[in-house]
């Protein structure tokens, strides 16, 4: 259906390796929405492609609506994707798979949910929500498995334990349901989390403990973490590498250090000029609030930040750019950054 | 200015095993007409009990113990639900913290808003409601190819926008927003926290916004109170809170976050953890945790929300006077 953009192949990182977990290559995924007789195309993801190496998180930061959590739903295998390949420990995933394969994947890859109110299933209490993926994937039993609820509840910051495993949902403030979202997915030990907004309930005390608990997991047993955000200082301190996405598309990807402290793309910059920096004194400039929404179902011909980008010049507005590499392990989709 | 929302001395929380847990106590606050509050505290003091406790949406087991919720001149706690079903949206919405989970999934989007104009306005012009919906999708930042989505078919963030579009809608006297922004990336937050801003200035409305982020708080409320274990334990400016907070609590909430710019370094929040709220010991709450803390004196006796300085409240023995302090 899209036709694969041949410079932005080249702009995919390192070849396939045994040392990335995840390699998704050239993903896209398109929703129809609308009425009958007025049905329109959404086009969520372009031309997505990421690698994430064991031990490494990446954090995606973007607009609201540009597709990240589509990205993640589709690694997660809850989408199947409209175009592009994605591969799990050098294994391509397929496209179908059976009970036994899928128990398989997700003893791999744990989803954490944006959203902690639709997320937990009203009628379990936390114990039985930790509990079951630990006795599904046979990992404990008995008092061992109590053993174990209780010792991940506590790390997730769910203390005393005794005093939430037998809660239900709804007897949960917004951040406590967060927590155990984040307990449910380490539960299993996988090898990648995709973690969407996984803090973002949560205060800044308590936010900063389950990042260090993250980080601190990624050490001990070698996990990786796709970590989905809007919490740029957080991106910075989790994350090895930050993506950037608009409107569908990825338009920067780089060194932490490097997106925050040099950002190329227009956008990286709007971002960072909006993110409150309380390091930096009170009232933050005024930004300006009349510009065109991106819309999915009708992005324009070239770059979609085009119609907002302060800098953009007539040929920005002819082709989408590719994601190209301008400084070591520096991406950007902005033809102001390459040199051509 | 004249005050819209008078909470007096409320006690409300869960009833369990007939045990009362108390997750909001002796409340006491004001909200003037055209002010911006912000409440903001840790995960699970409860900011969001009290917010229900104000709207009439507490639910069993939760229950309002004791107090007095005055809006607009009248005694909300008296009222049926059917009353409170009239005021809401109208007079005082609410933008929940489940936001993305309350739209209803089988309703487009259009028709939600279609209903709740429909219950308040009493008339049925489709167009006139076309137009308003229309505005504040703009407001909110939001293409109007999805007025007939499915809420399903929408981000996390869209979600959370349509429904501050809807409480915004009806232009209620006073607007509370559980935690609004959970969703959205920064642009998109400053870009409808600026616009409501400008709205407010305009219709004279009041905010009640309830964050963990404190940062945020900080740049857009004019005051701002903090919870702790279910009490208020600071209340100022929001100027002067962000320039020397008070209570120990508060200080060490602004310093727990990672810069922005710079380079990477590890950091750790609060030591400790928040007390069970069915247990609460006589003394201050925070005393464990307090770095600040006065031995032989914090455990004992929970000091009082008082007067430090002008229009300065702490519930904190280091800003008592020493004769209060023997008294209290
Ligand atoms: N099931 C679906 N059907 C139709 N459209 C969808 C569906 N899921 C997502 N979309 C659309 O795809 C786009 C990307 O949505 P997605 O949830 O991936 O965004 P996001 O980046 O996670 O945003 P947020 O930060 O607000 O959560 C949006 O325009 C959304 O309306
Ligand atoms: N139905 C219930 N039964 C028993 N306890 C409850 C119930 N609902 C909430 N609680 C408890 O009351 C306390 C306050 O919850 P509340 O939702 O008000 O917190 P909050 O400050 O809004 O937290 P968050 O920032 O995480 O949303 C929490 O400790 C929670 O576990
Ligand atoms: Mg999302
Ligand atoms: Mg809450």
């Amino acid at each position: 259906m899209l036709p694969v953009n041949s410079i932005a192949m080249q702009a995919h990182e390192q070849q396939a390796s045994p040392e990335s977990v995840l390699e998704v290559h050239g993903l896209t995924k398109e929703f129809v929405i609308g009425r009958w007789g007025r049905k329109r195309i959404v086009r969520a993801v372009s031309d997505f492609s990421l690698t994430l190496r064991r031990r490494e998180v990446v954090a995606l930061v973007g607009e609201s609506g540009s597709g990240k959590t589509t990205v993640a739903r589709v690694i997660g295998r809850l989408y199947a994707p409209t175009a592009g390949t994605i591969r799990i420990n050098g294994e391509a995933v397929p496209a179908k798979m059976n009970r036994r394969e899928l128990l398989a994947f997700r003893r791999k890859v744990q989803m954490i949910f944006q959203d902690p109110y639709a997320s937990l299933n009203p009628l379990h209490s936390v114990g039985y929500t930790i509990s079951r993926p630990l006795r599904i994937h046979n990992l404990a039993q008995g008092d061992d498995l109590k053993a174990r609820v209780r010792e991940i509840l506590e790390r997730c910051e769910l203390k005393p334990a005794d005093l939430f495993i037998n809660k239900l949902p709804h007897e949960l403030s917004g951040g406590q349901r967060q927590r155990v979202g984040i307990a449910r997915a380490l539960a299993v030990g996988p090898e990648l989390i995709l973690a969407d907004e996984p803090t973002s309930m949560l205060d800044v005390s308590i936010r900063l403990d389950i990042m260090n608990l993250m980080l601190d997991l990624k050490d001990e047993e070698g996990i990786s973490y796709l970590f989905i955000t809007h919490d740029l200082a957080g991106a910075h301190y989790m994350a090895d590498r930050i993506a950037i996405m608009y409107a569908s598309y990825l338009v920067e990807l780089g060194p932490s250090d490097d997106v925050i402290n040099e950002p190329l793309h227009p956008y990286t910059e709007l971002l960072k000029s909006a993110a409150p920096k309380p390091e930096s004194g009170l009232k933050p400039e005024e930004i300006s609030t009349n510009y065109d929404i991106p819309d999915l179902t009708n992005l324009p011909p070239g770059c979609p930040f085009a119609p907002r980008c302060p800098l953009a010049e007539p040929k920005c507005k002819v082709v989408v750019p590719p994601l190209l590499e301008v400084k070591p392990g520096h991406y950007t989709r902005c033809i102001l950054h390459h040199n051509i | 200015m004249s005050v819209l929302l008078r909470v007096e001395n409320l006690n409300a929380g869960y009833v369990q095993k007939d045990q009362r847990i108390i997750a909001a106590r002796d409340i006491n606050l004001e909200v003037a007409q055209g002010e911006f509050l912000g409440l903001a505290g840790e995960s699970g003091c409860g900011k969001t009990t009290l917010a229900y406790a104000i709207t009439g949406l507490l639910e069993r087991p939760g229950e309002v113990f004791s107090g007095r919720v005055e809006f607009n001149g009248e005694d909300l706690l008296s009222k049926s639900p059917q009353e409170m079903r009239q005021i809401r949206w109208k007079e005082m919405s609410i933008v929940m913290q489940a936001s993305m989970n309350v739209l209803n999934p089988v309703m487009r989007v259009r028709h939600q808003f279609y209903d709740m104009m429909r219950a308040h306005l009493g008339h049925n012009d489709t167009q006139h409601y076309d137009s308003r919906v229309l505005e504040m999708f703009r407001m909110v930042g939001i293409a109007p190819e999805y007025l007939d989505a499915y809420p399903h078919q929408l981000s996390g963030g869209m979600k959370q926008r349509v429904v501050i579009a809807m409480a915004l809608a009806l232009r209620p006297k006073l607007v509370i927003l559980d935690e609004p922004t959970t969703a959205l990336d920064v642009v998109i937050q400053r870009s409808i926290l600026q616009q409501i801003d400008k709205l407010r200035r305009e219709l004279g409305f009041s905010i009640i916004m309830i964050t963990h982020d404190l940062s945020l708080l900080v740049e857009i409320a004019d005051s701002i109170a903090v919870m702790y274990a279910g009490s208020i334990v600071e209340r100022a400016a929001a100027e002067e809170l962000y320039n020397e907070p008070l209570h120990p609590y508060t200080y060490g909430l602004m310093n727990s976050f990672p810069p922005l710019v710079g380079r990477r370094k590890r950091m750790h929040g609060i030591p400790g953890h928040p007390p069970d709220l069915s247990g609460l010991g006589p003394g201050c709450s925070f005393a464990p945790r307090c770095p600040r803390v006065i031995k032989g004196l914090c455990e004992i006796a929970a000091p009082p929300l008082e007067e430090v300085t002008p229009n300065r409240y702490a519930a904190c023995q280091l800003y008592r006077d020493a004769g209060s302090r023997t008294t209290g």
